[in-house]
């Protein structure tokens, strides 16, 4: 025996907020699994901003040319186009999670806080290991040279690191 | 008797033989006990000079105590977790993971300082920054991850 279907005739009015609810709904519960995504630095990200320095940062890094080009940059110039880079790679990490700018998020706020604490420290970590490798990083150089060098070859791996990142498969 | 702790973060729930939350979790007690033992430590550290009084500035000396500090550190925590029931792989977790954290507050809080106090200028040389950087860190560590760990010790 068939059961009748209800049929109940919509507006269009009433249609097209049925459809904004299940818009917002479905927005919500993407908010939800992307809020968990973003609470736990694991391992794997940290592997894969390492991955994402070599791969992106190593090519500039090795050639000789970018270090021969870097002393001809003041100091004060470098820190503020490190300081524009940070910027941009602070905007790029909350669009991997979200649509939006969390200004009104405390929680998110925080927690993108943390997670790009956590990516500078990796990267700055890659980099050293880097910078030791092409002996960029000696005993004998000033703090300014050290400095400037660390600033410009950070800035390039953020970059590298920021980039691989987008090429993470969600589930 | 075992202890039950629960992750908010990942949502998991923990059986240990007894509490060991102040391994497992850094909470905002944590961070503010790391600033006020790496508050006297640095104070101690500048105002005595330690680096030329204490370690001579001799770098295997400085170098000995740091990778020493460290290790010992590693294993107090590894052993504390292993005694309280997790198998080995989870109590290297757990220890790099706590020591992880008290580690860059305490180094972010001695760099700040090595900023302002003017000890380290541009012209000086990356190898006395290292070096200054590493014996102030093994000072600042002693009272910082004391009061980090003693600050939670007991707490649910």
């Amino acid at each position: 025996m068939q059961k009748k279907r209800s049929s109940v005739k919509l507006t269009f009015r009433e249609e097209e907020e049925l459809i904004e609810n299940f818009e917002k709904k479905k927005e919500q519960l993407d908010n939800v699994k992307l809020k968990r995504e973003i609470k736990h630095f694991r391992f794997m990200d940290f592997a894969q901003i390492v991955i994402g320095v070599g791969a992106f940062g190593l090519p500039a890094i090795i050639n000789t040319s970018f270090w021969d080009y870097i002393p001809n940059v003041e100091l004060v110039d470098m820190i503020l186009i490190h300081l524009f880079f940070l910027f941009c790679v602070v905007i790029a990490i909350n669009y991997q999670f979200r649509k939006d700018l969390p200004f009104g998020d405390k929680w998110f706020m925080f927690m993108l806080t943390k997670r790009i604490f956590y990516t500078y420290v990796s990267v700055f970590i890659s980099i050293s290991l880097l910078m030791i490798l092409v002996n960029e990083l000696q005993m004998s150089m000033t703090m300014y040279d050290y400095i400037l060098n660390t600033i410009a070859a950070q800035n390039v791996g953020l970059v590298g690191a920021v980039t691989f990142s987008f090429f993470k498969k969600r589930n | 008797m075992t202890h039950k702790s629960y992750d908010k973060l990942t949502h998991e729930h923990f059986e240990d033989n007894f509490n060991i939350d102040f391994l497992r979790h850094v909470t905002k007690r944590n961070l503010v006990g790391n600033f006020i033992g790496s508050v006297v430590g640095i104070f101690l550290f500048l105002y005595f000079n330690l680096y030329e009084t204490f370690f001579n500035a001799n770098q295997n000396l400085i170098l000995n105590f740091y990778f020493g500090g460290i290790i010992v550190v590693f294993i107090c925590f590894m052993a504390i977790s292993k005694i309280a029931g997790n198998n080995i792989i989870d109590s290297v977790s757990i220890a790099i993971r706590r020591g992880l954290y008290s580690f860059i507050f305490l180094n972010m809080f001695l760099l700040i300082a090595i900023i302002f106090s003017g000890q380290i200028t541009l012209t000086d040389t990356y190898e006395k920054f290292l070096f200054f950087f590493l014996s102030g860190q093994v000072v600042v560590a002693v009272f910082a991850v004391t009061i980090d760990l003693l600050a939670t010790i007991g707490k649910n």
